[in-house]
């Protein structure tokens, strides 16, 4: 099968897409962190 | 449960299974059968993996942990979207360039027959035991204490999900699984707003919040290293990454899912939406079970949240025994609730050694609260040591029937359901995929017609249907549910995990070496579990690194050259 072409999101390229999803990701696991620290 | 409720039920259970059944009838060819005809766009299947991975155990569970423990457990899914990444880059561009129906095809292309007998054999052990407990773990809790019997709500749960998956195959398991999770995040939304509406005067959200933070429950991340700690940041996003790379790359009840994919675009677009929203998701549900905290922290909290099982102590000889603790709590959770408004207003106050003292009071009110709850066991397990003391499981469902308005508890009984059965279906999917493609088609009988093939898995899926509910009528209840499903799934998938990573990444290492090295690490994990009492997370690892490394020595101690290389 070829792959049909890629039309990504905000003319994101995949491994852009990749980077801003663990980005955010890392983003998600500080707040977990500020969260706890806040009240704690 | 009053007849609103029954109509909630059943009218939101049926109209799913309708709707798969009557959206998806007349599957011609196995493609279509087996992979849905390849049509599901990227929120589809986005939406059919995260469904497969929500059991009923997720929603039961995981607030009652959250209610007991905290939010720990969150970081469970912290290797998650790592692992989303890498298969979007590795394994998902693979299956689409071999056109594979299930993720073992592979290993006999880069393998021999054997290996991929192996991977699906494991497979097939692993997921059939765990659709067995998809089934049942709902059960025991419902029928507990609904009074339902155990073996009929199997039964209804079972024959449901066999309905519309064996007549639909793939694409009905991917279409009931949209309206599944809008009923699940239904469900689950009104029931945080109720929980919010049914603070105190005087308290609010972020209040509410400090109280659950003062005992600790808030604490998310966890930076200690201690191996036999089940949920701490080294663990979720190491161990936990090696897990999910192993359910979502090599389990096909996940694998069919994105197979279905209409491209590889929408494939990965699939599985990145899945990375976005797993860790929130889990984060929701664990931030319910607090808010079920805070409510019982302003509320009287059942003494023993299996709250059937301990009427019956209560009314037996033992009863005498339990009078006493029953008044020793209430005050307790007397002055708990003085001094969680206490705590409030010193922190309003800014008055930081207030706050400490005040805190410190708190702990000690909950110790002796703890105290009391383990005293209730006691007695309960010399009543009758066949209750399950562990009663964090009943925690979510105990308020769901005790406090949510008519209606609403039916419509979170069928979330409840729409959990179990969306996952069930995608196991039994899968389980039936394997069996047909893997074994059946593959080692018994290679010339049958396309319609041959649907009908046999037709009947697959009918035959791992009937076993599923017959392992759920003779389960028993473990610690808690949701961990058992991941140790019975970690002592198996390191091992499948290893294979593919070796198929995928060690080019020099051929059949016979690997399918040594499996059999080597799948002993070696049940030996590290069976003598340790290391986190079941660590076990993916453990097996996974231990096909790679005993299939590197034995590839360079014996040599040869079994069978081709990848690529070729």
């Amino acid at each position: 099968m070829t792959e049909l072409p890629d039309k990504l999101p905000f003319g994101l390229s995949w491994n852009q897409l990749y980077a801003v999803l663990l980005t955010a990701h890392v983003l998600v696991i500080t707040g977990f962190l500020i969260f706890s620290k806040y009240f704690t | 449960m009053s007849s609103l409720d029954w109509t909630i039920l059943a009218g939101t259970l049926l109209l799913i299974v309708s709707y798969g059944v009557w959206k998806t009838r007349g599957s011609k060819n196995i493609n279509q059968y087996l992979l849905g005809n390849k049509e599901a766009k990227w929120w589809t299947i986005g939406l059919s993996v995260m469904a497969t991975q929500a059991s009923a155990i997720t929603f039961l569970s995981t607030p009652g942990q959250a209610y007991a423990d905290g939010m720990g457990f969150v970081q469970f899914y912290f290797g998650l979207p790592i692992a989303m990444v890498i298969l979007c880059i590795t394994f998902i561009p693979i299956y689409y360039k071999l056109k594979v129906y299930t993720a073992y095809e592979f290993l006999e292309g880069r393998f021999d027959l054997k290996t991929r007998s192996l991977a699906a054999f494991l497979f097939l052990i692993q997921r059939g035991l765990g659709a067995g407990i998809t089934i049942y773990a709902p059960a025991i809790i419902l029928s507990s204490i609904m009074g339902w019997n155990l073996n009929l709500t199997n039964l209804i749960i079972g024959l449901l999900v066999i309905t519309y998956t064996v007549s639909g195959g793939t694409r009905a398991v991917n279409v009931t699984h949209k309206y599944q999770m809008m009923v699940i995040f239904g469900g689950l939304f009104i029931t945080f707003f109720l929980l919010i509406s049914y603070l105190p005067e005087g308290m609010g959200f972020v209040d509410s919040l400090k109280v659950a933070g003062a005992t600790g429950r808030l604490d998310t991340i966890d930076f200690s290293f201690d191996w036999n700690n089940r949920y701490t940041i080294w663990s979720g996003i190491t161990g936990g990454l090696f897990l999910q790379l192993a359910y979502f790359g090599t389990d096909q009840s996940q694998v069919q899912r994105y197979l279905s994919g209409r491209s590889i675009r929408e494939s990965r677009m699939g599985l990145i939406f899945n990375g976005l929203l797993k860790v929130p998701m889990q984060f929701f549900i664990l931030l319910i079970g607090i808010m079920v905290f805070v409510f019982y922290q302003n509320n009287s909290a059942p003494i023993f949240f299996n709250e059937a099982a301990y009427e019956r102590v209560a009314e037996s000889e033992y009863g005498s025994q339990l009078a006493p603790l029953e008044v020793q709590k209430d005050a307790l959770e007397e002055e708990r609730r003085t001094l969680n408004m206490a705590y409030l207003e010193a922190e309003r106050s800014g008055d930081d050694v207030a706050v400490a003292n005040v805190k410190e009071q708190i702990l000690s009110n909950q110790d002796a609260q703890q105290n009391v709850r383990e005293s209730v066991k006691t007695i309960i397990e010399q009543a009758d040591e066949t209750i399950e003391t562990n009663d964090r499981d009943y925690v979510f469902i105990t308020f769901i029937l005790n406090h949510l308005p008519t209606g609403l508890v039916g419509l979170l009984l069928a979330v409840i359901f729409s959990a179990a059965m969306s996952s069930t279906a995608a196991e039994l999917n899968a389980l039936a995929s394997t069996t047909a493609v893997d074994i059946y088609k593959r080692s018994i009988f290679a010339s049958g017609t396309d319609q041959h093939y649907v009908t046999m898995s037709k009947v697959f899926t009918l035959m791992w249907g009937l076993f599923a509910i017959g392992f759920a009528c003779f389960g028993t209840l473990f610690e808690n549910l949701i961990q058992f499903v991941n140790i019975v799934g970690s002592l198996f998938y390191g091992t499948i995990l290893g294979i593919f990573l070796v198929a995928f990444y060690i080019k020099r290492i051929y059949a016979n070496a690997v399918f040594i090295g499996a059999v080597l690490a799948e002993i070696m994990v049940i030996a590290v579990y069976m003598n340790s009492d290391i986190s079941f997370l660590w076990l993916n690892p453990i097996g996974c690194i231990g096909v790679i490394v005993f299939s590197f020595l034995i590839q360079s101690i014996v040599g040869g050259k079994s069978t081709k290389p990848a690529g070729q």
